[in-house]
């Protein structure tokens, strides 16, 4: 790949390049589940990740938090949790004779929200106001949460008994859907013999970065270019999305947004100040899958269609 | 799925890997499910193949069906029925004992993959052998016998017949693939060939019947299979579809030209493709563009009456008042009383009281007035008549000669009809009256224009309506049948010439308004070359100087080339004048000194060949005498051109006016027939009508020679398309080096994927550039996919990330990569791209 970062941003490679390193010491074997969750952490957008039990996305959301000496909350979600137990409430100080603040997981810079279809919609819903606007409205005032404040939300594809399906509209919140999947198995002897050694001895020799540095990294996200022509090819395979047959619900122009910030911290994690075709269709399938809606075939298939049938912009 | 062919298989392969890397859904072991796949689809493969097979069966049936059928208009219906019957019980006898054969092998059989080869053994019982070979012989041994009886039939037919059977046999015994499509091709064959050759119309019957059968068959059949082979290429050959519906368009246009005669509904078609557009001169040869099929005017024709002045305008604008206009209002005004008058005759109390009333009463034109004074009638405006030069009216074809005098004799400087006693000059001929659809018409006596042997066919209503044509001669043109006018009952009224030409011997002119009626035929090309071949050689009746006749004879020899004694050879030397002379209105002197100062005279026809230009008498001179000398007999004609600058629209007719005047040739074909020849350049030829198939059939030297070269160039650059292309890229190189970074990029991008495309991988409209080149399992050489990575690179930053210009690597990379990777190379890394693949 060409380097076309400037000098100033060195920093910033050497901070990618730290990420990369530590989260690859946690996460054996999955290299590239890791680029797609640096991606969507560098564009400011939240991750659902949808998979089986133990397969580490406690651990992927821990790591992340431990990159950068973050404030981490975890949540589990159940049935019985209430919105405040988020949010956090107000409560009355006999001695005082006021009302005192306390806050909730949401004030984190990381949070793992642990199996979010198991609790019911109002508290799943409490979650909205955080994740798009990152702030939280508690008895009429506003308060604002972390600007690198970033969820990972997990949900069990199986037995969805006694489960609340996320709706289409928090859903369109999130970034990207990934799944982990089962490590192969080089990465799973290693995974034994990481447990057999007690800790990462590895990790304590990385550096620790600090949110700052991850601020700055999303604003060079932001600040990436991306060419007219690519916008347009944005637009159209939205709109493919959306006349497919198959597709009940396409992409938002949220959704599209998103898209355009998670392309671009894709190029950013592959050394680039530009956007080109080839990160718009590396990120499609983890940004599309989860604001999909699909009638007769998979997503996936859906997915392939939108991307065959759209021609991709050529060098003009 | 099920009915997919083994090539499947490397597929479903692939998915078993694919989707246990992912691991998303236990899988069965990849052996176990190949195996599955395989014992399923072998089952399937056994539907399909009998599918297939009943298909071609019912196909090959419905051939033996339509032979029969032609059979039976000639051939006793025992003697086919018998041999059907026995064919029959051939091809059963034989499916019998294969499958007698075949149950006894199959209770051995273990695997569901032993029946191809368990089937095939039974190729080998010598039973179906035996009798497949008798149901191919059966015929021949029928016919055999039908003939020592008094029956029998050709060769031709009974090798029909034969393969008819033999397809029925293949179709129902055969057990590979190719023995059911060669079965199909047979019956397919026969179907169409036997359609072709039967003269009657319920044979096409079989052909739609087969045609229905084969497209379902093919559909069933091979639908999955086109699919699977063209999916990957419909949507971006948008040429290939374009072929694809030109090819079938010229199928079918070609098949309904060839079938068209043997199906009423075409032929009709044919005659009047469009209803509207004015007919197709089918019917009326006169018939143009315009609303109408031409019937319209045959029938104003056969109730064509006098067409002379009924109503003029001097009889409506007379002055004096008839009885009519006594009563009629309309005639004139009522004259208006002045005001000056009202007050004269009355008192000026009662003109002042009264004015308004008066005024009202006088101005009313209803029936409570009337006024015995009238208004003189308003003068309209004196028309000029107008005057037409018109000699007469010609009611038929454009461009058609009309004779008037033909003349036999030259003798070097004037033309002379035909010497003859003068008791036969003056005798008259007087024509034969028939009677046709109550209406009396007259024949030229002891002649009948269509026979066997006649150049003339078909039957056209013509028509001339004379108007001022001061001669007794009626001007007609060659194949005229018959002739009649309105009331005329009487022979005698008539006298045909010895030279053919109609007259009114008694009259001194064709009395003015009169229609004389015809009907008129057509010059048959086919017959008039058969009888033109084998005309003998004509008499001659001219006197030439032997200077004149030299050149003649030189020039005869060089305008007819190396065609052969016939029509072609007649009509190369009549082209050759027409495209070599130029017409020249003014006459020539009859005889002139030479310019050289010799003091020789010099004849038109001399000096008409000498300068290559002179008026219409001098073609036809020279035609006639060149004819003359190649053993042709010839008469010079005189007449009128029926000048289609002359057509008047509204009548549908044709003025020909003096300045029609008009001198042409006629040629004897053989057994009297007399063929108009036109030498003069810038008059229609006579037209000759022969069907499309003797057109094409004539042209059929050219046409091959058209077809071969297209298909040598089109099969040329079709196989060689890789190598021009490449050259053509070769020679675009020092102008695409000139032009900016971004269209040198743009170029080379298409380039790249013109080479895919013909490489036969195109890329797809959402596949990526550099994704699709630089495919890990794609072996390009290694400078090629460093110089590859170098191009994409450098394109992407210049393309999306807002540089301005390339580097001298990229340029580098841009030059490299317009030679290589050839069209060749990536087909070569195409291949292993599938290979690795599977």
């Amino acid at each position: 790949m060409i380097s076309t970062i400037d000098t100033e941003n060195d920093s910033n490679i050497q901070a990618i390049a730290i990420l990369r390193k530590r989260l690859n010491l946690v996460l054996l074997g999955k290299q590239d589940r890791i680029e797609l969750v640096l991606a969507c952490l560098l564009a400011g957008g939240h991750l659902l990740l949808d998979d089986l039990p133990g397969l580490g996305k406690t651990t992927l959301a821990k790591a992340i938090a431990n990159c950068f000496g973050a404030k981490f909350a975890r949540i589990q979600c159940t049935p019985d949790l209430l919105p405040s137990d988020i949010t956090g409430f107000n409560l009355f100080n006999q001695k005082t004779r006021e009302f005192e603040f306390h806050s909730g997981p949401v004030f984190s810079d990381i949070l793992l929200a642990d199996e979010i279809n198991r609790t019911t919609p109002r508290t799943q819903s409490a979650l909205f106001e955080a994740m798009a606007e990152r702030q939280v409205t508690i008895d009429g005032e506003s308060r604002q949460l972390s600007k690198t404040f970033f969820v990972i939300a997990t949900q069990n594809p199986i037995d969805s008994h006694g489960a609340y399906p996320l709706p289409e509209a928090q859903l369109d919140r999130f970034a990207m859907k990934l799944e982990i999947g089962y490590p192969d198995r080089l990465a799973q002897v290693a995974i034994l013999n990481q447990a057999t050694n007690g800790s990462l001895v590895e990790l304590d020799s990385v550096d620790v970065l600090t949110t700052q540095r991850l601020e700055s990294l999303q604003v060079q996200v932001s600040r990436c270019r991306i060419a007219p022509q690519l916008q347009e090819y944005l637009v159209s395979l939205c709109e493919a999305t959306r006349s497919q047959e198959s597709v009940v619900l396409g992409v938002s122009p949220r959704g599209m947004l998103l898209w355009q910030q998670v392309s671009k911290a894709w190029a950013v994690l592959h050394g680039r100040d530009f956007v080109i075709p080839d990160d718009i269709q590396a990120v499609a399938r983890p940004v599309l899958r989860v604001r999909f809606v699909t009638r007769g075939v998979s997503q996936e298939m859906a997915i392939d269609s939108v991307l065959d049938q759209t021609e991709v912009p050529t060098y003009r | 799925m099920s009915t997919a062919s083994p090539k499947f298989a490397n597929s479903t392969a692939k998915q078993v890997r694919v989707a246990n890397v992912d691991g998303v859904q236990p899988l069965l072991p990849l052996e176990q499910v190949l195996r599955r796949r395989v014992v399923s689809e072998s089952f399937a493969e056994r539907g399909s193949s009998q599918r297939r097979r009943i298909g071609a069966i019912a196909m090959a049936l419905v051939a033996v069906a339509v032979l029969s059928f032609r059979r039976l208009d000639y051939d006793s219906p025992i003697v086919v029925l018998v041999e059907s019957l026995l064919c029959t019980l051939a091809v059963g006898g034989a499916v019998l004992a294969m499958r007698f054969g075949t149950s006894n092998r199959s209770v051995r059989r273990t695997e569901v993959g032993d029946v191809q080869s368990a089937a095939r053994a039974s190729n080998s019982n010598p039973w179906v052998v035996i009798l497949v070979s008798s149901a191919l012989v059966l015929p021949w041994v029928v016919d055999r016998i039908a003939r020592s009886i008094g029956f029998g039939n050709g060769v031709e037919i009974i090798m029909l017949s034969s393969l008819a059977w033999g397809g029925v046999s293949a179709a129902w015994v055969g057990n590979r693939s190719r023995t059911i499509s060669l079965s199909v091709v047979c019956s397919g064959f026969l179907t169409l060939f036997v359609t072709f050759i039967s003269d009657s119309t319920l044979a096409t019957v079989f052909a739609y019947v087969w045609g229905a059968i084969c497209l379902w068959w093919l559909v069933a059949n091979h639908w999955e299979q086109v699919e699977s082979c063209v999916a990957i290429q419909v949507k971006p050959a948008k040429g290939q579809r374009l072929i694809v519906i030109a090819l079938g368009c010229i199928a079918i246009l070609s098949t309904t030209i060839l079938v068209s005669n043997r199906i009423p509904v075409l032929r009709r078609l044919k005659a009047e493709l469009m209803p509207t557009s004015g007919g197709t001169g089918d019917k009326d040869s006169s018939a143009r563009s315009g609303v109408g099929n031409g019937d319209a005017l045959i029938a104003a024709r056969d109730h064509a009456s006098t067409f002379g002045a009924v109503e003029t305008d001097l009889f409506l604008d007379s002055e004096k008042p008839s009885l009519f206009d006594v009563f009629s209002e309309e005639f004139g005004e009522t004259r208006k009383s002045t005001r000056t008058e009202k007050a004269q005759a009355l008192s000026p109390n009662e003109t002042r009281s009264d004015e308004g009333k008066f005024a009202e009463a006088n101005r009313s034109t209803g029936n409570d007035a009337f006024s015995t004074q009238r208004s003189t009638p308003r003068q309209r405006p004196v028309v000029n008549d107008l005057v037409s030069e018109s000699l007469f009216f010609w009611s038929g074809q454009s461009g058609e000669r009309l004779a008037v005098e033909r003349f036999t004799e030259f003798d070097g400087v004037e033309w002379r009809k035909k010497s003859m006693a003068d008791g036969a000059r003056q005798q008259r001929v007087e024509p034969q009256m028939v009677e046709v659809g109550n209406r009396t018409w007259f024949q030229p006596a002891g002649r009948q224009i269509q026979n066997s042997l006649s150049p003339f066919v078909d039957s056209i209503p013509e028509a001339i309506k004379f108007t001022r044509f001061r001669s007794p001669v009626v001007p007609t043109r060659v194949g005229m049948q018959l002739w009649s006018i309105d009331q005329v009952t009487r022979a005698d009224f008539f006298a045909m010439s010895q030279d053919e030409c109609l007259s009114m011997p008694d009259r001194e002119h064709v009395p003015d308004y009169t229609v004389v009626r015809f009907v008129n035929s057509q010059i048959h090309l086919p017959r008039l070359e058969g009888l033109m071949k084998n005309c003998s050689p004509g008499q001659s009746h001219l006197e030439l100087s032997d200077s004149c006749k030299s050149t003649i004879a030189n020039l005869a020899h060089r305008l007819a080339g190396k065609h052969e004694r016939g029509l072609d050879q007649v009509l190369a030397v009549i082209d050759e004048l027409r495209n070599r002379y130029t017409l020249e209105r003014t006459s020539l002197n009859s005889t002139e000194s030479d310019g050289d100062g010799s003091g020789k005279e010099s004849t038109p026809i001399e000096r008409f060949l000498e300068r290559r230009t002179g008026p219409s008498y001098l073609f036809a001179t020279a035609g006639a005498l060149m004819l003359e000398h190649l053993g042709y007999q010839t008469r010079l004609v005189t007449g009128f051109y029926a000048n289609p600058l002359h057509y008047v629209s509204g009548e549908n007719e044709i003025a020909v006016l003096p300045s029609d005047a008009h001198v042409w040739l006629e040629i004897n074909a053989g057994h009297g027939f007399w063929i108009p020849l036109e030498p003069t350049p810038g008059f229609d030829k006579p037209r000759y009508s022969a069907s499309l198939w003797y057109r094409l059939n004539k042209a059929k030297a050219i046409i091959a020679v058209c077809c071969a070269i297209g298909l040598v160039f089109t099969l040329g650059t079709y196989f060689l398309r890789r190598w021009l292309f490449e050259i053509a890229c070769r020679i675009a190189w020092p102008f695409i080096s000139f032009l900016d970074d971004r269209r040198q990029v743009a170029c080379l991008t298409r380039v790249l994927d013109q080479r895919l495309r013909l490489a036969g991988t195109p890329r797809q409209a959402g596949t990526i550039q550099r994704t699709f080149f630089l495919n890990p399992i794609r072996t390009l050489p290694q400078d090629q996919a460093d110089q590859m990575h170098r191009f994409f690179n450098e394109s992407d930053r210049l393309c999306f990330g807002g540089a301005k210009r390339i580097s001298a690597d990229g340029r580098a990379a841009i030059r490299s990569l317009w030679y290589a990777p050839t069209v060749n190379s990536i087909r070569r890394s195409n291949l292993r791209l599938i290979r690795n693949d599977h």
